[in-house]
């Protein structure tokens, strides 16, 4: 009887677990299985929120989608060189007000038309008309767009500004066509209209966005057939799918995650030059960072390259000012090194006992590569020199809601952060993130940093246009932040990118976006 | 009937409660959704403009009396991040966890229940100390580790079944497995612990002595018996499972609620915390008032008290 029992039990379980497996076997579709070798997936670490190029929001999953889709005016390559792209040369006035553009011939946008000076009239009209944009800022000195003819165009700005070709390469300058732009916004954002060599072809919301080729593209045309993003926020996940075959390009992998790929033929690995740098900001206005010399201090004790090795890796460099190499106005302005006796020496001159002081330091959660185990290592140092130090872990939001509250609540010490300079030149973080009318709540200028001469720099920077004279002001303005010590920049990220050796081609911008344009599959 | 009506008016309010505490902690959470959708670089008249857009800027009560009037239009309204209707995604969502939740608990029922079973039959024998090893593997094993070996050996290894997605019945059996598993501890636990007492009663013996046959002993007479604290049990257990899918269906990639919600929450996304969070309450009512009901059915005491 118990032995009937036994196999009645043992069947049930058996049966159970078919029970799991849900629809029968023959109805499995083998086709996903095995993707045609022209479908290429791709991985991205957050949600694809919109695919409209004016819009913020998104961060790089959704630049990742757009630089697919669209193409600008000019574009950044990855030298940090301006290089034409849907013009094909420009000029500017005497004024240094009017650029003129010279338009591609025999472009289609994904939709038919023919790409025209409508076109960039109606995309950069749009900034003004459209209150979603939350990009509109960038376009403020921008007065208006005249169409010359059918292939030139004219750009007028209110006062000269030498970063305009930068703005105008930027994601937020995607050329969309005039006869899209006439839907609504919701419809703009799913399903935009590009001249890239990819269009949209469907989304699922929060899943995927799938591309297919344009094959009217007037570039060479990339191998690849079908282009699919999906989000995968968790990185183990990333990697099985990777190995699995599940997916063939992955990025926002740890170093420890490498090592099964490092030799290993059937996958390639590359490094992007970011121009992200990776910093502890800090708030001069709390009890004991008021004093320079604490700041500085804190300087000292910050060993950089313990950091960089020991943490980041191959996906960091040494920082030695607050923007990048890469950056357009970059200088090296490095002006403390590693030395914890003289962090010590300048605690005791600021009249600051061993263990008299106390900070907190802010981390986001994953925000940036190893964002929070680089704070605890700064942790640790500063505890070295007798600067009791701990960290505090963030989901993003509350991060946000803490840094940017404004000066009689704001009770940050310090904080790690990544900034990038999307456009890929200097003003964009020199001139706001360290701009005294961004103190919070207004930006994020949480250090409330403040400085005459800085201010002066920064006003007239843009409307310099002798390079040589520009280059020599934002020198002395990153010189200026590093002496006030409000921020230390510890490492410049390197994004990384893990795929399928069948792939070829791929290149990784700037700002951490991969580009399939011209991806060979071999 | 008196006792369903007792239990639906009872039902409804915890719902209105819990919508009220629901709006209520969503924006009193640090952080601005408006400021996350504009984005690090935005100035503040543009994170304005935004909020605006969002009507955010309304007085809380009006938001609230806003939302629930729509709420009982059927309309979810429109997700801050996505600009998205939100109650067509949220329905996809809720089935595709509903599914999962489903063959997750068929597994951890009949594998759990036939364990405890087992394990209650051949107390302190071999089969009782397996069943008992699978039962604490099952509870002290993390949701997210389990999954992750899951994958490593049946898909990286033996390639069998695929990592991530929803596309083929394939892609169930591992998520499935992986959110059952912590149940099946708990329910095997239950059903031998609550098996052993039943047996040890007299009618039991009673039915013994009188040569009644053994299945008819134990089925019919035992495990009815012993089904009502398991029927508790499924009960919370389905609810956990609805709720607690989170980290299966990130680590599965598998498009569900759970993981809506969390992206909800980190783009604070106050329509689409709401909706998600009320669709999960009302899971636990129904579940709680189909215990209530079970109980009602298996116990006949009830049904003359009520």
């Amino acid at each position: 009887m118990k032995r009937v029992l036994t196999a009645l039990l043992t069947l049930a379980m058996v049966l159970s677990m078919a029970a799991c497996q849900g629809k029968p076997s023959s109805q499995v579709d083998t086709d996903n299985n095995e993707p045609a070798s022209t479908k290429v997936v791709m991985t991205v670490t957050a949600e694809i929120i919109t695919l409209d190029p004016q819009v913020n929001a998104g961060g790089t999953a959704a630049n990742t989608v757009r630089q697919n889709i669209f193409e600008a005016l000019v574009r950044i390559d990855g030298d940090g060189n301006i290089q034409p792209s849907l013009a094909t040369d420009w000029s500017i006035d005497e004024t240094n007000t009017v650029w003129t553009f010279h338009l591609r011939q025999g472009v289609k946008f994904h939709d038919g038309e023919e790409f025209t000076a409508k076109d960039v009239k109606a995309t950069f009209d749009r900034f003004k008309t459209n209150e979603e944009s939350t990009r509109a800022y960038y376009y403020d000195n921008l007065k208006e767009v005249t169409v010359v003819d059918d292939y030139t165009v004219n750009m007028v700005l209110s006062e000269p500004q030498s970063n305009f070709l930068y703005i105008i390469a930027y994601d937020g300058s995607y050329i969309m066509s005039e006869k899209s732009l006439q839907r609504s916004n919701e419809e703009i954002s799913k399903s935009p209209v590009g001249t890239g060599p990819y269009k949209y072809k469907e989304s699922t919301a929060n899943e995927s966005v799938t591309l297919e080729r344009f094959d009217d593209y007037w570039g060479d045309l990339p191998d690849i057939t079908e282009l699919k993003f999906v989000t995968v926020t968790e990185v183990a996940t990333r990697v099985n799918m990777l190995r699995s075959g599940e997916a063939d390009l992955i990025t926002g992998i740890t170093d420890e995650d490498l090592e099964y790929f490092e030799n290993n033929d059937d996958y390639s690995i590359m490094y992007g030059n970011s121009n992200r740098v990776g910093h502890l900001s800090m708030n001069s206005k709390r009890p004991g960072l008021d004093n320079i010399l604490v700041r500085q201090a804190i300087e000292y004790a910050i060993d950089k390259d313990a950091i960089v090795n020991g943490i980041l890796g191959e996906r960091g460099s040494v920082a030695h000012s607050v923007i990048a190499p890469l950056t357009y106005g970059y200088a090296d302005t490095e002006l403390y090194s590693y030395d914890p006796e003289r962090a010590k020496e300048l605690l005791k001159e600021a009249g600051y006992e061993e263990g008299e002081l106390s900070f907190t330091i802010q981390s986001p959660d994953g925000r940036y590569y190893k964002d929070k185990e680089c704070c605890m290592a700064i942790a640790q140092m500063l505890n070295e020199v007798g600067i009791n130090a701990k960290v505090e872990v963030n989901d993003w939001a509350s991060f946000v809601a803490k840094v940017k509250a404004p000066e009689e609540s704001n009770t940050v010490d310090m904080w790690w952060m990544g900034w990038e300079s999307g456009t890929g030149e200097a003003s964009q973080v020199l001139n706001v993130v360290f701009a005294k009318e961004n103190f919070p709540p207004a930006g994020w200028n949480a250090m409330f940093f403040e400085n005459d001469e800085y201010e002066t720099l920064k006003n007239s920077v843009l409307k310099t246009t002798d390079e040589k004279e520009q280059l020599e002001m934002y020198a002395r303005m990153q010189e200026l932040i590093m002496e006030d010590a409000v921020w230390v920049p510890i490492t410049v990220y390197n994004e990384c990118a893990i795929y399928n050796s069948k792939l070829s081609g791929i290149e990784i911008t700037y700002t951490d976006v991969v580009r399939f344009t011209n991806a060979k599959i071999s | 009937m008196k006792y369903v009506l007792k239990r639906l008016c009872s039902a409804v309010i915890v719902l209105f409660v819990m919508s009220v505490v629901i709006f209520l902690i969503i924006h009193w959470i640090p952080g601005d959704p408006a400021e996350i959708y504009a984005g690090t670089g935005a100035s503040a008249s543009t994170v304005e403009t935004v909020r605006k857009t969002m009507g955010l800027d309304r007085p809380l009560v009006v938001q609230y009396v806003d939302w629930l009037k729509g709420v009982f239009q059927g309309d979810f309204g429109i997700s801050l991040s996505t600009k998205e209707e939100i109650l067509p995604t949220l329905a996809t969502k809720f089935i595709n966890t509903l599914q999962l939740s489903v063959y997750g608990a068929a597994f951890a029922i009949i594998c759990g229940i036939g364990l405890g079973v087992l394990s209650a039959l051949y107390h302190n024998t071999i089969i009782d100390v397996f069943s008992m090893l699978v039962a604490i593997i099952g509870i002290s094993m993390p949701v997210y580790w389990v999954g992750m070996l899951l994958v490593m050996v049946f898909s990286i290894q033996l390639g069998i079944f695929p990592v991530t997605g929803n596309e083929t019945w394939l892609s169930y059996v591992l998520p499935s497995i992986c959110i059952g598993l912590n149940s099946l501890a708990v329910i095997t636990r239950m059903t031998r612990s609550s098996m052993l007492e039943v047996l040890n009663e007299d009618y039991i013996v009673t039915a013994v002595a009188k040569g009644l046959r053994k299945p008819s002993i134990y089925f019919v007479h035992a495990l009815k018996n012993a089904m009502i604290p398991i029927i508790t049990t499924i009960g919370m257990q389905f609810g956990y499972l609805m709720g607690g899918s989170v980290l299966t269906e990130t680590v599965f990639v598998y498009p569900g609620l759970g993981k809506y919600l969390v992206d909800s929450i980190q783009a604070r996304d106050y329509p689409a915390i709401q909706a998600s969070l009320l669709v999960l309450v009302t899971v636990f009512i129904i579940v709680n008032f189909l215990v209530d009901l079970a109980y009602f059915m298996l116990n006949p005491r009830l049904r003359s008290e009520g």
